[in-house]
């Protein structure tokens, strides 16, 4: 019952909601919740997140069904990495895997809408930005839980 | 930090290292290059040859939220004006190569440039 009502707890950092769609800072909130919340909370918050974002910033064009399928394979790897990987990974690396999907994920769809296989060619350089972002976001993660750890652990 | 970590970011730096290179350093022949632009009610819109000498032309397309500016200069391209709100296609800059296009996704314009030589890499395969 602790963990429904911490759950519950946790949804209210949405608000962050960023349009920095493209930055992929959003996988923050991902990385947070999976970390408090576990793996199928976490999928909530990215998938409420997404939902939010369309409503209130984006749409829900194309760009919407990118920033969903970023969100999505982000979150998968991000739990299967961290619950398998929790040894060998810290917090960056994980967050680093998450934002590289992401942008893998967003890319592939563009290239899906487009219909322009060239539009894979972007990959590496935005490889480039997903694994700096990535390792921002890591680091924001970590301070962000210990903060939070210490808030909640009356 | 720990030990994966490195690993996985020295694999990444690699991966794109080595992707980086291949699209950025082939040759690209001009001669046998074609810049389209598509609309959403014709794939192939505006045809020109890449390789034109002294050539600044701008050709407009319409699409559904309005106005869409490409400008076609020496061996490149690029969308220098647009009715769209983001303006991302704008941002793309210039491009003079196949592969990655400029896309306007809201008016539905696409901007690219084809080879008509099999040998030339338009994506990876």
């Amino acid at each position: 019952m602790a963990t429904v009502l911490h759950g519950i707890e946790g949804g209210i950092p949405l608000p962050f909601v960023i349009p920095g769609v493209k930055l992929g800072l959003a996988n923050i909130i991902t990385l947070v919740a999976l970390v408090m919340l576990g793996v199928p909370f976490a999928l909530a918050v990215a998938l409420m997140r997404t939902l939010l974002g369309a409503l209130l910033v984006i749409g829900f064009g194309p760009t919407f069904l990118m920033s969903l399928s970023g969100a999505l394979l982000s979150w998968a790897v991000m739990s299967l990495l961290y619950r398998g990987l929790g040894k060998h990974l810290s917090l960056v690396g994980i967050s680093v895997a998450g934002a590289v999907a992401h942008i893998a994920a967003q890319l592939t769809v563009a290239a899906l809408i487009l219909k322009h296989p060239g539009t894979m060619m972007l990959f590496p350089v935005l490889m480039v930005s997903a694994v700096i972002t990535g390792i921002l976001v890591g680091i924001t993660a970590k301070y962000s839980l210990v903060s939070l750890q210490k808030i909640y652990s009356r | 930090m720990k030990k994966g970590d490195l690993i996985l970011a020295g694999f990444l730096v690699l991966a794109g290292l080595f992707g980086a290179w291949h699209f950025w350093f082939r040759p690209v022949d001009a001669a046998r290059s074609e810049i389209i632009i598509q609309t959403e009610a014709e794939p192939e819109a505006y045809v020109f040859p890449l390789r034109e000498e002294s050539r600044s032309r701008f050709v407009t397309v319409t699409g559904p939220v309005g106005k869409t500016v490409v400008e076609l200069a020496e061996n490149r391209v690029r969308v220098v004006d647009s009715d769209c709100p983001d303006k991302v296609c704008i941002h793309m800059g210039w491009i003079s190569r196949p592969g990655a296009p400029i896309a306007c996704l809201p008016n539905r314009v696409l901007v690219f440039i084809r080879s008509s030589d099999p040998g030339d890499v338009d994506f990876i395969n």
